[in-house]
């Protein structure tokens, strides 16, 4: 492991995540919304296939569902918690304003907060920003034992924003990763963030689509070169990437670009669960990431969006 | 309900760094007439909200196809049908740097806030306004689901990544659309507005326009539904949230004497703003509009209050500028405004310091 590698005193206790109902499948889903053959035979050839959708459920239950999947070595660990962040993709998947995702929980928890917001308009680079502050402000304090981070999407728009060719089935999903400077799992290492803003619109119109289309895996793979520089760490050094759960087409071109193997990249989820956007963080960690961190290996959580937004984080064993 | 609140104190992490306020902008669109309870009619805005997913993201008691809700005629400021929450926010960044565009360069990160949905399903407001404006930032990012109070927290995050030479971009907008409830008489009426400025690290040697000395927090549920609550319980409980936060702020600086501070706060009416003074035994001043709540930017809009009023008695001004919302968040910040700043067009900023 580098000796450069900067490294916090906060890790990650647990995650854990919530995908609404049973799967769906996306050929017999597409027969009933009359979506065309051709579109949904392109998503299956790019290995994507079932999805959750879950209208009828809150933002603040969703998350909750997450919340009581964490498994914590202390019975009493919402006591401790002093910061709540929450952070979303889809821009709608939220209460009526001014309403609070952030006091639903509050009240629910009785968590004792000494501070509380919601990171968005990174898309799914929007946890590991939100993931970022949190750790400075539980570092900076000594009082406190925990954050809490989550996440909540749901998607809206029908079946146009649903299915996102080629390479990408939206589903609804929620987390809840818990911070702590005790007793975890795996260490928070050096986060990097980029926003390439020209593409801040995201996929709104054809010629939106195009840009994002043409720059999302240059500025991916720039964001992993940055990564690697800025922590010393050679890609293939991690036991292996986390992407989001979408457009493997992208992340083949991504592995090409860097000179990785393919098996370098945890592509499993991708026709299992969907894209869950900023669910996907602790989808796979919890998958994935934890078996890798508790064999020794590095891991690396990635975050990529549609609107510009890049973000990678390190994963340290404990 | 004023026991139970105080069961829950309001948190401040640590005492904070003071943070320097360099330039300050506020933009308030042409007020207009309205004769709905709800937000203004944009027949091709939020589609998206009459799907199933859209159940709980639409207020509840507003009925599903309802997109008004008769009131007596008011006015508020109102933003154009075709202009977006970015537009607002960029347009109040814009003119920040109209004023002061030898700051451009100094900006390394960009901080918006807004409670309201924007228009379009996709897109990005703080990628936006680093996009018109900065180029390449550090950080962008917005921070959300604090109602309309949110802008001390914002302050507090944008200070962990305070480096020396360098300015952080904080923004602020609201634009009330239908099935949104604009206005809750008896409670508040919400005006859409943006405001914008550059924060940063105190400095030996710079010229901030005003200091913010200390921030609390609050997250305090609404006892109830926000929907169905009755407008003399939430009156109640916004009073008594508000009341609470201040008093916090206070209890942590003994040494001031309350009645040199003036209060200012959000727009909720002057019988509430006289209320909150007398049991708080400060005096209020009146934000930029007493009876129009100015949503989230609301609270910068109340930092300029506070730096014009400095100016106008030509010495420091201490200041607690607080904002408390329906959602239950609530904040107070203790700002020390500063004599000497110039205001030109909408913004604010240190003599001298002004675009030729």
């Amino acid at each position: 492991m580098s000796k450069h590698l900067p490294l916090t005193d906060i890790g990650i206790a647990d995650a854990a995540y919530h995908l609404p109902g049973s799967p769906i499948d996306v050929v017999d889903w597409g027969r009933e919304q009359d979506a065309a053959p051709d579109l949904i035979s392109l998503l299956l050839a790019n290995d994507c296939r079932y999805f959750f959708d879950g209208p009828n459920v809150s933002d603040v239950d969703s998350i909750a569902a997450a919340i009581d999947k964490l498994s914590i070595d202390d019975a009493d660990w919402q006591s401790g918690v002093r910061y709540l962040v929450h952070a979303h993709t889809q821009n709608f998947s939220m209460p009526a304003a001014p309403s609070s995702i952030l006091t639903g929980l509050a009240e629910r928890y009785g968590l004792d907060l000494k501070l509380c917001f919601s990171v968005s308009h990174l898309a799914c680079a929007s946890l590991i920003n939100g993931i970022s502050l949190a750790a400075q402000l539980l570092q900076n304090d000594p009082e406190a034992r925990y954050a809490l981070i989550v996440s909540s999407d749901r998607t809206f728009g029908g079946s146009t924003y649903r299915l996102r060719p080629p390479g990408c089935i939206q589903s609804d999903g929620s987390s809840a990763i818990l911070l702590s400077k005790e007793k975890m799992r795996c260490r928070l290492g050096h986060a990097t963030m980029r926003n390439f803003a020209q593409l801040h619109e995201g996929p709104s119109n054809p010629t939106t689509i195009a840009a994002t289309a043409r720059l999302t895996c240059f500025h991916s793979i720039q964001l992993l070169r940055d990564h690697s520089e800025e922590t010393g760490i050679r890609l293939e050094d991690y036991g292996q990437i986390l992407p989001v759960n979408a457009d493997k087409h992208y992340w083949l071109k991504i592995a090409e670009g860097l000179g990785l193997n393919e098996s370098h990249f945890f592509f499993d989820n991708f026709p299992k669960l969907g894209h869950a956007n900023c669910a996907d963080f602790a989808i796979n960690l919890a998958d994935r990431g934890f078996d890798l961190l508790d064999q020794g290996k590095l891991v690396l959580a990635f975050g990529q969006s549609n609107v510009g937004a890049h973000a990678a984080l390190t994963l340290v064993p404990n | 309900m004023q026991n139970e609140l105080l069961q829950n104190k309001p948190n401040t992490a640590r005492e904070i760094d003071p943070i320097a306020i360099y330039a300050l902008a506020t933009h308030l669109p042409a007020s207009r007439p309205h004769k709905s309870l709800l937000g203004s009619l944009i027949r091709s805005a939020y589609n998206h909200l009459y799907q199933p997913a859209g159940n709980f993201s639409r207020p509840s008691n507003v009925r599903r196809g309802v997109t008004s809700i008769a009131s007596p005629v008011y006015e508020v400021p109102t933003a154009e049908d075709q202009e977006r929450t970015a537009d607002l926010a960029s347009l109040a960044v814009g003119k920040l740097l109209a004023a002061s565009p030898a700051s451009k360069d100094a900006v390394s990160a960009v901080f918006h806030n807004q409670c309201t949905l924007d228009q379009q399903i996709s897109g990005s407001g703080c990628l936006r306004i680093q996009d018109d404006h900065f180029g390449q930032t550090e950080l962008s990012m917005m921070i959300g689901q604090l109602g309309t109070a949110g802008i001390p927290t914002v302050f507090r995050l944008a200070s962990l990544s305070f480096k020396s030479g360098r300015l952080t971009c904080i923004s602020a907008c609201d634009k009330w659309i239908a099935p949104f409830v604009r206005s809750v008489p008896g409670v508040l009426t919400y005006g859409d507005a943006s405001a914008a400025c550059l924060a940063g690290k105190m400095e030996a040697g710079s010229a901030p326009i005003a200091v913010i000395e200390n921030i609390v927090t609050s997250c305090i549920p609404l006892p109830g539904d926000l929907w169905s609550t009755s407008v003399a319980l939430q009156r109640e409980y916004l009073l008594d949230h508000a009341r609470n936060v201040i008093e916090t702020l206070l209890s942590q600086h003994p040494d001031l004497r309350r009645d040199e501070l003036v209060l200012i706060g959000d727009g909720y009416g002057s019988d509430f703003a006289a209320e909150l003074s007398a049991s708080l035994r400060v005096p209020s001043v009146p934000n930029f509009h007493s009876d129009i709540h100015l949503s989230s930017a609301s609270p910068l809009f109340a930092v300029s209050k506070a730096i014009a009023l400095a100016t106008e008695r030509d010495r420091t001004q201490l200041s607690v500028i607080w904002t408390i919302s329906q959602s239950g968040h609530a904040a107070a910040m203790l700002l020390r405004a500063c004599a000497g700043a110039v205001e030109a067009n909408g913004a604010w900023l240190a003599r001298g310091r002004l675009a030729a």
